[in-house]
Parts: C-alpha cells; sequence; structure tokens
C-alpha cells in the first residue's frame, strides 16, 4: 500500500479542517512547463523531489510542506513550474541537502542577460571562430545552458571502468576546480555530448562513400565513393562538416595527396602530349576510316591544332577542373555555416608537394575499396605536385576581392623525400603565402621526428603518430583515425601562487595533486561520456564502421591531453628566473617531465593513452589569469597584461613581449617540444612587411633542420577594409596601439572606415581581431614582440 | 669543429646499438676522441638538459653525438652506423 504522502496535517497542520484537495484548491494554479495552466497539486512537487533530487518520501514531503506554506503565507496570485522549484531549491539548500538542490535546480538564464545575448551574442562568448549571424545567438544560449549544466553534473564521485579491467574511484570537485582555476576544463558546453577532435584519412570516404547522417542514409541520403575530382573535394568537405556536427573539436585531414592523387590522374602534361603526338602520327585515312573527301579536308587542318584536341581530350582531368577543385576546397571552407551554432567547421589538410615515401610502392585504394592492379602512389608524384602548387596559388590570390582564406588551416609537411630541387617551387609557393598572409602551418619531419610514421595534425596543436605495427597498418590502409577525447589544463601558476616562498618540492606536491585529483579524474570522465553516447546510439556515426570494420570511434584509441600554460609565469614563480633563463628552463624541463611521467603511470593503471600537450588557450589564458588576480593577490606582478586584461603566457611559449633574439626565443621554445608528445606549435610573430619567400623558405628549412620545433607558423598582421576592398599589412615600426579600445577603433588607413577589421594568428588560427578576440587576447595582440626576418 | 668527445646512446634489444657503439669506439681510439656511452633509458637529468639546450633530441638508438667546443652535433640518430661512415663525418664534418 502506498503511503499517504501529504499527511503534516497530521502532525502540525496547516490543514485544520478540509482535507488535502481543500488545501490544495486555496491554491493558484500553475503555469506548467508542458505549456499548460493547471491546478496546483502538492503530489506532484513530491513525487518529483523524490525522482529528480533523489531524496526520500520524508524529506520531499517536508520540503514541499514549507512550499506550500509559503506560498500561502506571501499571498501569491500567480505560480509557475519554475516558481516551485526554485522555492524546493531554496528550502532543500536551507536544510543543507546540497547535492539534492544541485540535481533538483533548474538551469536558465536571466531574462536580462538573455535579452542581451540575442541583441549582442558576441559580448557573450570568447570563441573567436563566432561570427554574428541568428545561429550564433542559439550557440550562445546554448553554451550558458551546457556549461552550467557541466558544472552542476561534473561527478563529485566518480567510478570508472578502465581497459586495463580496473575499476578507479574519484571523490573530487571537477567543476570546483575549474571555477577556482585550478585545472582548465576544456569544452565545457560540450562534456556532455561530444567527442573531442579528429584527423581522418580522405581514402575513408573513398572507399566507403558518405552517409553523414550515420544511419546508412536513412536520414539525409547514401552518395557513393567519389569518381571524379569535383566530387572528392564535395565529400570532403561534407565529411568533415558532419564530423564537426558531432565534435567539439577541429577537424582535418591527413594523407590528403595520397586521398586525391587517383583523381587527379592524366594530369600530366607530358605523357598526354606524347599519347596525342603517337595519335596524331597514325590519323592515316585508313585508321580513321575517311573518304578520300572528308580525309583531304581533314588534312587541311594544321596537325598543331589537332595535336591540342587531342591532347586536351587524353587528360581524364583538365588543369581547369584542379583549378577549380583548389577554389572550391578554401570556399566550402569559409562559407558554410553549417557548424556548432553558426561557425564554420575548424578544418585543417595536412598538404605536402608529394607522396610520402611509405606510400610511393602502395597500390591505389580505388573508389568503393578495391586495390588497384595498375597504379601505385609514386605513379602521381607529378600530379600531386602541381595540384599542391595550383592548391597554393589559390590561398595566395585569396577570394575574388583578394582576401586571406583562414581555413582550412594548411599544415605543409616538411620531410626529406621532399627537400629536393624539384618541389622547392612547389615549398616556396608556401612560402609565399607566408610572406603574403602568414597563412601557413609547418609540420617538420626533418629532425628528430624523420622517423615518425603516420604524423598528422589537428585542432590548434595536437600532433599525431602512429606507434604500434597495427596504427602503421591503419595509416597505410586509410582506416586511421587520429585524434583526442578531451584536454584538460592543470594550472601551474595556480600551485606556484599556493606554494609560493616554499621549496619545489610544495610545488610538485601541489601541482602533481591537482594533475592527479582533478585533471585526471576530468579526463576520464569525459572518456565515460564518449563511452555513454556510443552505448546508446547518441551520435550515430560514432558507431559507423571504417573500411577495416572497426568503429570510426573507438574511445580506448583517443587520446586524454593533459594541458600546459602559463609556464613563463610559474617558473618565475617559483625560481625568480624568467624562462628564458637557464635555470628558468632547467626549471621548465623539470616540470614537464614530471608532467609526463604522470601521464605515463596512468597510461599504464588505465590501459588509455594520456600525453601531455600544448593548451590552445584562447580563453583559458585570460580566464585563469584573472581567477589567479582576484585570488592570490601575491601572483599579480606575475601576470601579463593590464587588470582586467590580464593573461597568461601560452603553454611553455616564452612570452609574447619577451626581449630576446628570435632564434633564442625559437630555440628556447624549440627544446620543450619532444616533452610534449600531444603536440607544441610554436609561432614567430612577424613585423616585415613583405619577406622574399625565397629567403623565407631557406629559413624555414634551417628552423626545422637546426632546431627540435615540430611544428610552427609565422604571424603576420593584416587589416582588411570590406568599404574600399584593400587590405595591407601593418609595418610595426610607424604603428603603435596603446589599448584594445584603440584596437577596436581602428580605422582602415586607405578610405578610413571603421568596419576594417585585423587579422591575426589568436593561437591556432587566424581570426578578426575587432570582432572576436576577447579582451585579455587582444592585449596580447598589443604586448606581442614582432621580428623582422631581415630576408 | 674538433670533437672532444662522443657521446653512444644506446639501449636493450636496439639491434644497430652494438656495430654503432663499435664504430664509434673504434674511430674514438684512432682520432684520440674520448667515448662514453650511455643507456637511454638511463640519460642524466643535466645531460638530457644539455642536450635539449642544443636542439638534441635522443628519439631512437643508435644516436651518436659529437661533443664540440660551445656545441654539440648529432651524427647519428637512429640509423646504423659503420665505421667508414663515422670516420667521414668526423673529419669531414
Amino acid at each position: 500500500m502506498v503511503k499517504p504522502i501529504f499527511n503534516y496535517a497530521k502532525e502540525e497542520s496547516l490543514r485544520e479542517k478540509g482535507d488535502e484537495e481543500f488545501w490544495n484548491s486555496l491554491m493558484p494554479s500553475v503555469r506548467t512547463t508542458r505549456g499548460m495552466i493547471e491546478p496546483f497539486d502538492v503530489n506532484k512537487i513530491i513525487n518529483s523531489l523524490v525522482k529528480e533530487a533523489g531524496v526520500s518520501r520524508d524529506v520531499a514531503s517536508e520540503v514541499a510542506r514549507s512550499v506550500v506554506k509559503r506560498i500561502l503565507s506571501s499571498n501569491i496570485q500567480w505560480l509557475s513550474g519554475p516558481m516551485i522549484r526554485e522555492m524546493c531549491c531554496s528550502v532543500l539548500a536551507e536544510m543543507g541537502l546540497v547535492e539534492a538542490r544541485k540535481r533538483y535546480t533548474r538551469i536558465g538564464i536571466p531574462i536580462y542577460d538573455l535579452n542581451e545575448m540575442i541583441i549582442n551574442p558576441l559580448q557573450h562568448t570568447w570563441n573567436a571562430n563566432l561570427q554574428i549571424n541568428p545561429e550564433t545567438i542559439a550557440k550562445v544560449i546554448y553554451d550558458r545552458v551546457m556549461t552550467e549544466h557541466t558544472y552542476l553534473t561534473l561527478p563529485g564521485h566518480l567510478e570508472v571502468n578502465v581497459p586495463t579491467g580496473k575499476k578507479l574511484v574519484f571523490d573530487t570537485n571537477i567543476a570546483d576546480a575549474h571555477l577556482n582555476g585550478d585545472n582548465y576544463h576544456k569544452d565545457r558546453e560540450y562534456t556532455s555530448i561530444r567527442d573531442y577532435c579528429a584527423s581522418w584519412d580522405p581514402r575513408l570516404f573513398v572507399v566507403l562513400g558518405l552517409e553523414p547522417d550515420g544511419l546508412s542514409g536513412m536520414h539525409s541520403s547514401s552518395a557513393g565513393p567519389p569518381k571524379h575530382l569535383a566530387v572528392f573535394v564535395n565529400h570532403a568537405a561534407i565529411w568533415l562538416a558532419s564530423w564537426q556536427s558531432n565534435m567539439s573539436g577541429g577537424q582535418g585531414f591527413h594523407n590528403w595527396m595520397e586521398g586525391i592523387a587517383w583523381y587527379l590522374r592524366g594530369l600530366k602534361r607530358e605523357e598526354a602530349m606524347r599519347s596525342a603526338a603517337q595519335l596524331v602520327a597514325e590519323m592515316n585515312q585508313p585508321a580513321l576510316g575517311l573518304t578520300d573527301e572528308l580525309y583531304q579536308k581533314f588534312n587541311q587542318v594544321p596537325k598543331e591544332v589537332i595535336h591540342a584536341i587531342v591532347t586536351y581530350v587524353l587528360r581524364r582531368v583538365s588543369e581547369r577542373e584542379v583549378e577549380q577543385a583548389c577554389q572550391h576546397t578554401p570556399y566550402i571552407a569559409t562559407q558554410q555555416y553549417v557548424a556548432r551554432g553558426g561557425q564554420v567547421p575548424f578544418t585543417s589538410i595536412d598538404i605536402g608537394p608529394g607522396i610520402k615515401k611509405e606510400f610511393m610502392d602502395e597500390p591505389v585504394i580505388l573508389p568503393g575499396g578495391k586495390m588497384s592492379e595498375k597504379y601505385v602512389y609514386g605513379d602521381f608524384v607529378d600530379e600531386v605536385k602541381t595540384y599542391f602548387i595550383e592548391f597554393m596559388k589559390v590561398m595566395y590570390y585569396g577570394d575574388r576581392y583578394g582576401k586571406l582564406f583562414n581555413y582550412p588551416k594548411l599544415n605543409i609537411e616538411l620531410r626529406e623525400e621532399w627537400m629536393k630541387p624539384e618541389f622547392e617551387e612547389a615549398y616556396v609557393w608556401a612560402a609565399r603565402l607566408v610572406a603574403k598572409y602568414g597563412l601557413p602551418y609547418f609540420v617538420n619531419y626533418l629532425n628528430w621526428r624523420k622517423k615518425v610514421i603516420g604524423g598528422c595534425v589537428s585542432c590548434c596543436s595536437h600532433t599525431w603518430g602512429a606507434k604500434t605495427p597495427e596504427q602503421v597498418e591503419e595509416y597505410l590502409s586509410g582506416n586511421a583515425v587520429y585524434g583526442a577525447m578531451q584536454m584538460d589544463t592543470p594550472n601551474p601558476v595556480a600551485s606556484a601562487a599556493r606554494t609560493m616562498g616554499q621549496d619545489e618540492e610544495a610545488f610538485f606536491e601541489d601541482f602533481g595533486r591537482i594533475i592527479n585529483e582533478v585533471t585526471v579524474p576530468s579526463l576520464l570522465h569525459r572518456y565515460e561520456v564518449v563511452k555513454r553516447i556510443k552505448r546508446l546510439g547518441l551520435a550515430p556515426l560514432y558507431n559507423a564502421k571504417r573500411p577495416n570494420g572497426k568503429d570510426m570511434i573507438i574511445p580506448e584509441e583517443r587520446e586524454l591531453l593533459i594541458g600546459t600554460i602559463g609556464f613563463a609565469e610559474m617558473v618565475e614563480i617559483v625560481t625568480g628566473y624568467p624562462l628564458w633563463h637557464e635555470e628558468g628552463l632547467k626549471f621548465a624541463v623539470k616540470v614537464l617531465k614530471f608532467m609526463n611521467e604522470l601521464a605515463r603511470e596512468w597510461s599504464e593503471e588505465t590501459g588509455l593513452i594520456f600525453e601531455v600537450t600544448r593548451t590552445p588557450a584562447e580563453s583559458a589564458a585570460g580566464k585563469l589569469a584573472r581567477i589567479l588576480y582576484e585570488r592570490y593577490p601575491d601572483v599579480r606582478p606575475y601576470l601579463r597584461g593590464k587588470y582586467p586584461n590580464v593573461y597568461l603566457t601560452n603553454s611553455v611559449h616564452q612570452p609574447v613581449d619577451a626581449d630576446i633574439p628570435l632564434s633564442e626565443r625559437i630555440k628556447k621554445e624549440a627544446m620543450f617540444a619532444p616533452l610534449l608528445g600531444g603536440g607544441f606549435l610554436q609561432h614567430i610573430f612577424l613585423s616585415d612587411v613583405s619577406p622574399d619567400p625565397y629567403a623565407l623558405w631557406k629559413f624555414i628549412v634551417k628552423i626545422a633542420r637546426n632546431t627540435l620545433t615540430a611544428y610552427f607558423d609565422f604571424t603576420l598582421d593584416i587589416w582588411v577594409c570590406p568599404d574600399c576592398r584593400t587590405q595591407g599589412t601593418f609595418d610595426w615600426r610607424n604603428q603603435h596601439f596603446d589599448s584594445p579600445v584603440e584596437l577596436v577603433e581602428f580605422k582602415c588607413p586607405k578610405c578610413g572606415s571603421r568596419k576594417a577589421e585585423i587579422y591575426s594568428r589568436i593561437t591556432g588560427y587566424l581570426q578578426g581581431i575587432k570582432a572576436t578576440w576577447n579582451d585579455p587576447k587582444k592585449q596580447e595582440f598589443l604586448d606581442r614582440r614582432r621580428y623582422s626576418l631581415n630576408v | 669543429m674538433k670533437a672532444n668527445k662522443l657521446l653512444v646512446f644506446t639501449q636493450k634489444n636496439c639491434p644497430n646499438c652494438p656495430v654503432a657503439k663499435k664504430s664509434a669506439e673504434k674511430v674514438g681510439e684512432e682520432l684520440h676522441i674520448p667515448v662514453e656511452v650511455i643507456d637511454i633509458t638511463e640519460l642524466p637529468e643535466e645531460l638530457e638538459f644539455e642536450l635539449l639546450k642544443n636542439q638534441i633530441y635522443i628519439a631512437s638508438t643508435p644516436a651518436i653525438v659529437a661533443v664540440e667546443e660551445n656545441n654539440m652535433r648529432v651524427l647519428v640518430l637512429g640509423d646504423p652506423v659503420s665505421y667508414e661512415e663515422l670516420k667521414s663525418m668526423l673529419i669531414e664534418g
């Protein structure tokens, strides 16, 4: 028998006469979240408290009783479901039932804030990739709600079953650690519902075709493997866009050249010319089967014209088609506002001017998956080089008005097999892109990384490589999927602040505690989430099959990244030396090794892959610094920028304003690259208006060969005016801004338009400063020391 | 630049390490250059830092590094090396 739940009348009831129905009748009607006006029913409160807050019926009855008392005594005439819930939460909090309140609370947005978000959405996000449109408003609202959800639902008690067969138990508070600035939990808005970043092989869709719904095309449609170049490019764009809808971080392609090679077949002009010459030579009357009269007329056509026509016909893919395919790529990447609330997908392509050495003798995988008996990838070296140059040219000339394409991110691979004179022209085109826009990134395989197989880059800075024979096989056969599931960044500056004045051991104890008790469980929580997503089929694409039969997303193969931030500030607090000093460098190496050791231990403990990486920190740099400023007044002198626009230096970078020569900066950052197995991007901020591309190319090779750098870029600052359609680079000898406000007021140097925008690299991508960068990053932009290459 | 010392980095189960070690010892003896053999799994902290500072990371073995005046230079990194090849690297630079 069900126990009467509204029985307080028997105790010290408000009810002196009548029954439960009587008291219900005294209450105002309730506007429910189902969109109806219903009579008050106290049992609904009690049932919902039991179900949602997880309290006993007795406690629920007590809470409901208090709420009814408040409503009656305050003579409230207008009730809604959310109001009753707020009152319940208030009572739960007063009763000390904090966890029950967290479970029961309503996540919402004050109407004032919501109005502000609708009118000025970009003031409510630090994501520099958002631009203004109605979908962006939806995302900003979504972000607020889901971030709050994350704060409320990140478990204090976490139990994780890991691949080693162990059950790990943590009692922690990931949300509070984030809010206190001890550990930065990236992508809070997506923690509960998505995986993070990925790099794909285009041969996945070459073999499988395209079913972007992950439901065999039942909701979308099913497209077959691409047969032509234009379809290949289109499939590639849809592939990344559909995956972007399923993940929170960047989406990229590795093995792009091997993927596209077969679609460029016949582009070789020389071969076509030879074939045409042969055909022309054989165009005698019997072979053509023409009458005397027609053959006489045919013979009057100049042989050169026939040759040209035949050459054109013989080429299966024309140079024009290749040019169009190249143009198609950046336009799709920068014009499809289809991802994550009206953003363009965050896309990257790893690209080089040839075929990688390990693929030269591999048979080409044809559309549908059959291995070619005729072609190996090495047959297409000339074609892909031509394609590479064409792609660089398209990127160089920009859009119709010459404005740069900021996506896809071009990761130019530097590999030994291409360090030959025949590839130099192609690479110099990449250097031209640097000289004009500071656009491409360079992925280095010329130093200690020369033996990396399966290397690729994803998102802002993460680098990967095939580590096992199985992974190498997947890489060669087009089945490799690289990427990370989550990145959390323990804040070393907070540990340094807490242990200021104590010895190094105190720092390591504190920092280790944060990593072990917050960072690691936070990463494992996302592992649990991704497993749940797969189990419940919430992201059908995750369970779609690769050509080798494996699921597209396998949580155990995804990396868990421990990020780095603020080493420059941390080192100075702990050692008293700047990061560029020998003592500073030594301590930074020690901390990185400490982090790596913990990552290794946790990998062993769990059977999952933990790596240390550079944190992009477009938001974290400012947010953590502000918290530190408030929480630890003693560290204020060590923070960069000026309050409120204080910031931490990214990762293990030297401070942007450090007064050190460029060669020293490059080397004193590059030396950390081998200790950042999850990836490390270095920036070189240029002041030159237009460096010579040939000299620049030589400089790029010099950096790649003589330093430990893994991944680097050159950043130029470009202004673009949409009114007079002009653009230019800054001459920093004659350009100065005093504050972020002044930066926002920048006007076009040609026509004076206030709409002129400044583009620069915020972290691992280029974006407009005035419209989208947050204030601490604007301050960092002003503080950057820029170098003249004099080349 | 004359090498003051040769550092040979090896590890267990490294197929090309014994030959590299022998090559280095022979060249060292001939050119009067001291040779130090180091197990990469027991790399001293100070040396690791010096290597990093000199933009050297021993990602694979065998590795041979020439210690010169104010500089360190990688001669071999993960590849097999013969006595003749190593000698030529040291003499020709």
